[in-house]
């Protein structure tokens, strides 16, 4: 038991910038939760190496424990509430479907607002008020995931169409 | 919760307990927070006029004119007094004391509407803020533009034109240059507290080139203004009434207007907008170049508008004298021929009848081999309408030093009377008409032939009821006139008096008679023009003080060139050539050039001309050349480039000066500075930019009596297209579209 | 269980829909801009009638020559009474014609005034007071009763072609409140009214429509037994005698 808990706070402390949240968060459920409970917990949801290895994720996971699941979105995206005992503000989160490459793009416009406390209305809810003529679909964003998604303008030696453009169109004698 | 919003909650209600204490309202923070209001003595005492005051100066060094000096009245700006005619409205005075009002609905050009509210200032002695465009000064007005009301009225009428106006900017073509925009930025609040939806509005179709997004309409009626009062067409309209009112056709209208383009101008917002420039470029990533407009004889003032080497859009650019504040469609939007069509390489046409490209030096000499092989008078040089003075220069000192004087520029017919400068300009000038009370339009068309002219002929008609008549084939006019006939017979009637129309024109105090270039083509020409000149004599019109007589051009090479002097030796010169140098000319009718002339085309388009060319050399477009051009009242200006040239494309007169190298017969001058010089030796006026110098002789005291009689030929319409007149707008997709859709079958 | 769930989500549903703030908006006026049809097109001839002809020049010499369009509102009503109650395009552009202004001109006084009808209403439009005191006396039970009676939405006509039910502000009868008004156009522009039928219950409108089915012209005014115009039930309570001199009439003397 000891030694698992060990483990997880020595690669809580890789990421150094996690180490004080870990701690404190770990701290507060080492009261209310057993350490038992705790990694069972860890065990259970996700024993892949990812979670172990990323902060972020860890904590979410930790968090995790003792909430419910309000709903999953069609990207897979768990959003978690938990009421009580959570700092105010700091009670619906999200655990991003995607456990390596997640961003905050990948929350659908549905869940923005339930998230972000901007209305008590759950996506599952919002999504009814979606147009279905008009209303396209969420996509990420994808700034800065590699050349095919950025941008270069007309003329920049990147832009795909640069070759066959040009500014003028040149008389062209008649093939007769 | 924002904490700053809580703070001004915690200082709300702190305020609204301790009402009394005044350090309060001071840092109250609602939108429109005005204790000062409450007290008016306070109030009052503030706005006590400060003893001395900064000199202040008009708004955009705008000049007070006196039509009588006696009028003048003397009002009270921020306690500043000025002296302003009698008649001018309190926004004026505000302009003349150096105070510029927030306006949406008032334009200087438009009648006063007064709808928009914003331009409301503090009048003392009203219980009301004023709005300040419709009110008339009154002598001794003391007017407030910076009191607490002024303010509090401008933003409360921000916050209602911001309340149904959709949050665009960044997708909104006006972005950057809009005065929505600017005007809530400098006088709107920094929030509003409008919750509900906003309206949305039908988009009109209203053609090729207005884009329209009603939704963004602020119904300042400018539009509606401009159509009806300056452009003569009544289609559009205000509908509806309350928030539902918009602006639009009710019925499936284009806007067939050769000045629809300038409601993009005068929209404030971005309901109006260019549809050819819709998302092409934000007005800040542009350079913009003021310039000259060469697709007619106007020469309106413009500014080209380039990002990088491409002409994004071509805006008008103010000048009183010519074309105030508006341009025609073609010369708004054709700009995108200059980017089509382009000749960039010089070319030979081989055995084969197959242009190939050379290079310069290639096709130099091939040209000066062939011109040293023809006789003299068998060289026949034709500019085009669109050369500028510095290459027709060029272009008459070599040939004529290759021996051959039979050069003209096309347009001008096959004899063009180039002696007297008074027999081919606009005498009146184009600012001179709007005195006329009486026009005569004698085989022209203004409307297609020089839009610019003919809306300085209908605000003549609308301010005066001047009378218009026409003499010439049936013609689309968007203002009341009279049609005297088709043919020259009229003319005859008028000379002889025998005219209904007679009376009025000898009634007149200051009749106008404008000729159409279009009698230049005609035989009886002379005869014409004698007859014309002998109305002139009868009605009066050539006075000392006042040159009735005019002579209205068709394109912005043809004043210059007769200044030149381009005046062919022979009338048949053509029909012998051996070698023809087209210096961008593309209507000159080439069907009577023997088979085995040599034609030299040099321009900057591949359109009529270079399908009988053996030589092409390409040069520059306006745009992209420095070029003096005379326009049709005689006023030279310069075109300045804006972009660099295509390909190998060179400027007209560095062609020529280089062929003459080539060809052994050098010019003398190697600079524009240099030609200009020689310019000046023949065409002095053409060195006067942008001052116009008139026509010291008056050519009907002077001009020898002509033989020849008046033929029975009635007149024909010499632009059949409005939208497609040059090398440059029969390149232009947008002219295309227009000519399709807009010309009425 | 399945259909419990199903009703669940559906309050669900509803609730989300209530919570959030009304999208639509609705306005005033109808469209404010003409879609050709094949009874509104500009290419339909349409003229005046040669009785209304001398009518349309009678309205015309009211006003100076040369500001003849001052007769547009006149003439548009005209058009309106002579074409059953509304002006399809090719009307208008005959009273631009006739005025010698712009169509654009005759769009924007016919688009600006809403009795006049740019759509087919019946041949007896009934107007429905909306405003504020017909409100509060019952005016939307009135218009509930007419509709549900004709089975038309609002601004519809029924198949028949007889009746159709607009709204209109307040038309000053407020004190007999709730009223409609009854636009007559079944007998052209000679036999136009437009009658006011006040104190309204829902089963009165419903007879007053059926009296109009039945080609009877009900008596308008107050619809209520025991009134006289205005005057209150059951005759007046006050100003029965000579009116008092007002205390002080003589301006000297105070």
């Amino acid at each position: 038991m000891s030694t698992m808990l060990r483990f997880a706070y020595l690669v809580a402390r890789v990421h150094d910038r996690e180490i004080w949240e870990f701690s404190l968060l770990g701290g507060i459920s080492f009261d209310k939760v057993s350490a038992q409970a705790l990694i069972a917990v860890l065990l259970f949801f996700d024993s892949s190496r990812s979670a172990l290895l990323d902060g972020n994720l860890m904590q979410t996971k930790i968090h995790n424990i003792g909430a419910t699941v309000v709903g999953v979105d069609k990207f897979g995206n768990k959003y978690y509430e938990k009421l009580g005992e959570t700092q105010y503000g700091r009670h619906r989160w999200v655990e991003y479907a995607s456990k390596d490459r997640y961003n905050a793009s990948q929350v659908p416009p549905e869940w923005h607002g339930w998230l972000h406390y901007i209305t008590d209305h759950t996506g599952d809810e919002l999504l009814l008020l979606k147009p279905k003529r008009y209303g396209v679909e969420h996509k990420q964003n994808f700034s800065g995931e590699g050349d095919e998604y950025i941008y270069h303008s007309k003329g920049h030696s990147l832009h795909p169409g640069q070759r066959d453009w040009t500014r003028y169109e040149p008389w062209q004698p008649k093939k007769s | 919760m924002g904490l700053g919003h809580l703070a001004s909650r915690a200082l709300l209600r702190s305020s609204r307990l301790g009402a009394s204490k005044p350090s309060h309202h001071l840092l109250r923070r609602t939108v429109v927070s005005t204790p000062e209001l409450h007290n008016s003595e306070a109030a009052a005492a503030e706005a006590q006029p400060e003893p001395d005051l900064p000199k202040r100066t008009p708004v955009a060094g705008a000049r007070v004119h006196f039509p009588n000096p006696d009028d003048a009245i003397e009002v009270f700006v921020d306690g500043y007094p000025v002296k302003i005619p009698k008649g001018m409205t309190v926004l004026q005075a505000c302009e003349v004391a150096g105070v510029d009002i927030p306006r949406f609905c008032y334009h200087d050009r438009l009648s006063i509407a007064g709808n928009c509210r914003m331009c409301l200032v503090e009048v003392e002695k009203s219980p009301k803020p004023v709005a300040s465009c419709a009110m008339p000064a009154l002598p001794g007005m003391k007017i407030k533009t910076d009191t607490p009301i002024a303010k509090k009225a401008r933003e409360g009428v921000m916050e209602f034109l911001l309340m149904n106006h959709p949050l665009d900017c960044p997708i909104c073509d006006q972005g950057g240059e809009c005065d929505l925009q600017d005007q809530s930025m400098a006088f709107g609040s920094d929030r509003g507290r409008f919750t509900e939806t906003k309206r949305s509005v039908v988009d009109k179709n209203l053609g090729p080139l207005v884009k329209t997004v009603m939704t963004r309409c602020i119904q300042c009626t400018r539009c509606v203004r401009f159509a009806t009062e300056i452009a003569g067409v009544q289609d559009l309209g205000v509908l509806g009434r309350g928030s539902g009112e918009e602006i639009g056709t009710y019925v499936e209208n284009l806007m067939t207007s050769e000045l629809s383009g300038n409601v993009i101008d005068i929209c404030p917002v971005g309901a109006l907008t260019s549809k050819p420039f819709a998302f092409k470029a934000r007005n800040w990533e542009l350079k913009g170049t003021e310039s000259i407009d060469v697709s007619d004889a106007v020469g309106s003032n413009i500014r080209i508008d380039s990002r990088g080497p491409e002409v994004m859009r071509i805006l008008p650019r103010l000048n009183e004298d010519i074309n105030e504040e508006w341009i025609s469609d073609k010369t708004r939007f054709f700009y995108d021929g200059l980017k089509r069509q382009r000749l960039n390489d010089p070319m030979i046409r081989g055995a084969d009848g197959r242009f190939k490209t050379v290079s310069w030096r290639d096709a130099l000499a091939v040209v000066a081999e062939v011109i040293h092989q023809v006789k003299p008078e068998e060289i026949v040089g034709v500019a085009g309408k669109l050369s500028d003075a510095e290459s027709m220069m060029a272009l008459k000192d070599f040939l004529n030093k290759m021996g051959s004087n039979n050069i003209w520029c096309e347009g001008n017919g096959p004899n063009p009377n180039a002696d007297l400068r008074s027999g081919y300009i606009m005498n009146t000038s184009i600012s001179g008409l709007e005195k006329a009370d009486a026009f005569l339009l004698v085989g022209t068309q203004p409307r297609v032939e020089a839009a610019m002219v003919n809306a300085r002929i209908r605000k003549t008609v609308r301010a005066t009821n001047a009378k218009v008549g026409y003499v010439g084939p049936s013609a689309d006019f968007n203002y009341d006139h009279e049609h005297l006939g088709t043919g020259p017979e009229a003319l005859t009637e008028l000379a002889e008096g025998r005219h209904p129309f007679y009376s009025t024109l000898s009634n007149a105090k200051n009749p106008v008679i404008i000729i159409g270039a279009g009698i230049f083509g005609r035989d009886d020409k002379d005869a014409i023009l004698a007859v014309t000149e002998k109305i002139a004599k009868n009605i009066n019109a050539v006075r000392p003080d006042w040159n009735g007589l005019n002579v209205l051009l068709l394109n912005a090479a043809q004043a210059a060139s007769l200044d030149l002097g381009l005046v062919p030796e022979s009338e048949k010169s053509i029909e012998s050539a051996k070698f023809v140098y087209l210096m961008g000319a593309d209507d000159e009718n080439v069907d009577k050039l023997p088979e085995d002339a040599f034609v030299v085309y040099q321009g900057h388009h591949g359109d009529k001309g270079v399908y009988r060319a053996n030589v092409i050399l390409p040069a520059s477009a306006f745009s992209e050349k420095e070029g003096t051009y005379a326009n049709t009242e005689g006023c030279a200006q310069t075109t300045v480039p804006a972009v660099p040239t295509v390909g190998d494309a060179r400027d007209d007169w560095k062609i020529i000066r280089a062929l003459s190298e080539v060809a052994g017969v050098n010019l003398p001058y190697d600079s524009l500075g240099a030609i200009r010089a020689r310019i000046g030796t023949v065409a002095p006026n053409l060195l006067q930019v942008e001052e116009r110098e008139p026509a010291v002789f008056s050519s009907v005291s002077l001009r020898p009596d002509v033989k020849g009689t008046i033929g029975k030929a009635p007149f024909g319409s010499v632009v059949e297209n409005f939208y497609m007149t040059d090398a440059i707008s029969r390149a232009s997709k947008i002219m295309a579209q227009c000519s399709a859709l807009l010309l009425k079958k | 269980m399945l259909g419990r769930l199903a009703s669940q989500r559906l309050r669900e549903i509803r609730q989300v829909f209530r919570q959030l703030p009304q999208v639509s908006r609705s306005f005033s006026t109808a469209l404010n801009y003409h879609l050709d049809s094949p009874d509104n097109n500009p290419d339909l001839p349409w003229e005046f009638t040669d009785a209304n002809k001398e009518k349309a020049k009678e309205i015309i010499s009211h006003y100076p020559s040369n500001y003849k369009q001052s007769a547009v509102i006149p003439l548009l009503d005209l058009a309106q009474q002579q074409h059953g109650g509304w002006l399809p395009v090719s009307a208008m552009n005959h009273v631009a014609k006739v005025i010698e202004v712009a169509p654009i001109r005759v769009y924007e006084v016919a688009t600006f005034y809403s009795m006049f009808n740019r759509t087919k209403v019946g041949k007896y439009h009934l107007l429905v007071c909306g405003t504020t005191p017909c409100m509060i006396r019952g005016s939307r039970e009135i218009e509930d009763a007419l509709l549900k009676h004709l089975g038309v939405k609002r601004n519809e006509v029924t198949k028949d072609g007889l009746f159709s039910v607009g709204e209109m502000e307040c038309m000053g009868s407020c004190v007999n409140a709730p009223m409609i008004t009854v636009a007559d156009y079944s007998n052209g522009s000679e036999g136009y009214t437009y009658n006011y039928y006040e104190d309204l219950t829902p089963k009165k409108v419903v007879e007053i429509v059926e009296a109009f089915r039945r080609g009877e012209k009900p008596p308008h005014g107050t619809q209520s037994p025991g009134r006289i115009n205005s005057g209150p039930e059951g005759g007046n309570t006050t100003l029965l005698g000579e009116p008092k001199a007002p205390p002080c009439r003589d301006l000297d003397a105070c």
